[in-house]
């Protein structure tokens, strides 16, 4: 992955999408193998990776008692930031994000829209240089959908971010770069156009069929 | 390990515990609810004849013992609930040490118990100010005149065991004279016929007595009594109920200590918390 670059692992259900950020971020071991993030090892340098790396999962991930303020500000204490820095930090965050207006609800009274630009807000908050976004878009209505594209799209060429989905258009919105997994493996890596070069096809859908549904015929 | 960011941690955990309404309701308001329903109830045990009963003190110990069941419960829903939402991923993903989630979670949970027992000892202070009065009503048997005994000093309290009786003495406050008798349970309400208990006679009270030494605490007066000819005895008994000596407190005495608070002998306790049982 290139630095600032927005790379898509793109799946079906049970593909290993989500294991591999598991494995990327340190939750889950390796059984075998190794990677190397911002040229460390996850499994001899995960103390130094950890505060340069930030994770956005599946779900809201938010404290749904704390206000939108003290879980910005809890995340940035735990990465480091002195009181002051994560009062500024977090006042950052939520100007950047809209949140200002509800900077001291509670969590859970937000809706899933906003509860989703809050924990990647929590993954931005500390500055990292990789930023894994596990399905940030699952479960949301269309506009909210919309939104937060506009929201990741704004992140381009700050941060790198490693993104999961299995929602073709959100990877055709957003991704500088696609891989396709299948059983835990990648199959294709390339741009959009490299994709549907490779694949004889016109769209991403007909691609990711030609190229996901051929391996498993094989598999 | 770092302490910023287990207090930081921590600070969290408590907020989550503290703003959640089911969890003050459970924590604080619940154990409220139950040592004051328990009082009610002990203070209607305690006007049974021989009923064992629990004073308000042993009662808030108990309980300030079983609050820290709710905050384990709380703990265990705050960390299922970190896991469903995803949130202990975020934070695993983080440079949070197992030290710092230990400490984190379980922190806060000691202050909580801590308040809870400070809480409900506070409560009881209440419910053992209503015990006091409680054990003047005891002792007011409900003499025609309304008249209440109060101070140091109430009325005398008998019950009979065997024979399922009760009866009160009504004393004068200055002189131990007796005034009035009333009986309840298998006895008429006149014309009682008391043990050791006739109008005009004066009440010899006995002293309490202290377990020490390698014994013990004792329950206070925990079995003094007095005899139908108005003697006064103590025996001393610690927690185990049983007898570790027995002396007699005032004079004149008649007749010995009888056989059943010899030493060793165990004795039924009831109503422990009287000040004036006897037996």
């Amino acid at each position: 992955m290139a630095q600032g670059e927005i790379f898509a692992l793109l799946g079906v259900n049970g593909a290993g999408k989500t294991t591999t950020i598991s494995m990327l971020c340190g939750l889950t071991k390796p059984t075998s193998g190794n990677a190397y993030l911002l040229g460390e090892s996850i499994l001899a340098d995960a103390k130094r990776i950890k505060p340069q790396i930030n994770l956005s999962p599946q779900e809201t991930a938010v404290a749904p008692n704390l206000s939108i303020a003290e879980n910005l500000r809890l995340i940035a204490g735990i990465y480091g930031q002195t009181v002051r820095q994560a009062k500024a930090s977090a006042q950052q965050a939520l100007d950047e994000f809209g949140l200002t207006a509800v900077a001291t609800q509670k969590a859970h009274t937000l809706s899933g829209g906003m509860q989703r630009r809050l924990s990647i807000a929590m993954g931005l908050i500390t500055n990292p240089k990789i930023l894994f976004l596990d399905e940030p878009t699952v479960g949301l209505d269309v506009f909210a959908r919309r939104e937060l594209w506009n929201v990741i799209k704004g992140l381009k060429g700050q941060v790198t971010i490693l993104l999961t989905t299995h929602y073709l258009e959100e990877v055709e919105a957003l991704a500088d770069r696609i891989a396709i997994m299948v059983a835990g493996r990648i199959i294709a890596v390339g741009t959009l156009a490299e994709l549907k070069k490779q694949s004889g096809e016109d769209s991403l859908e007909d691609a990711f069929v030609k190229l996901a549904g051929g391996n498993n015929e094989l598999a | 390990m770092s302490w910023h960011r287990t207090w930081l941690f921590a600070r969290r955990t408590m907020k989550e515990i503290m703003r959640d309404p089911v969890n003050l309701f459970f924590g604080l308001a619940f154990l409220m609810l139950l040592l004051w329903a328990l009082s009610l109830i002990y203070k209607q045990v305690g006007q049974i004849p021989g009923a064992a009963t629990i004073s308000s003190d042993e009662l808030a110990a108990a309980i300030a013992a079983y609050a820290p069941v709710f905050v384990s419960l709380f703990s265990g829903m705050l960390i299922a609930k970190d896991r469903t939402s995803s949130f202990l991923a975020r934070l695993f993903a983080s440079p949070m040490t197992a030290a710092d989630f230990i400490l984190g979670y379980s922190l806060p949970m000691l202050v909580v118990a801590l308040a809870q027992s400070l809480v409900t000892f506070l409560f009881a202070r209440l419910f053992g100010a209503s015990d006091r009065r409680a054990h003047v009503a005891w002792g007011d048997c409900g003499f025609a005149d309304g008249a209440h005994v109060h101070g140091d000093k109430p009325a005398v309290r008998h019950a009979d065991e065997q024979q399922g009786r009760g009866w009160c003495v009504r004393r004068d406050a200055h002189d131990n004279r007796v005034h009035s008798l009333r009986g309840h349970g298998a006895d008429p309400d006149h014309g009682v016929d008391i043990p050791g208990y006739r109008e005009g006679i004066t009440v010899l009270q006995c002293r309490a007595v202290r377990c020490s030494g390698r014994w013990g605490r004792l329950r206070e007066n925990l079995a003094s009594f007095m005899d139908r000819d108005c003697v006064c005895r103590g025996v001393l008994a610690c927690r185990s109920h049983r007898v570790r000596s027995a002396q007699t407190q005032c004079e004149p005495v008649v007749a010995g200590i009888p056989e059943e608070y010899m030493q060793g002998r165990d004795i039924t306790i009831w109503a422990p918390h009287s000040r004036h049982m006897a037996m």
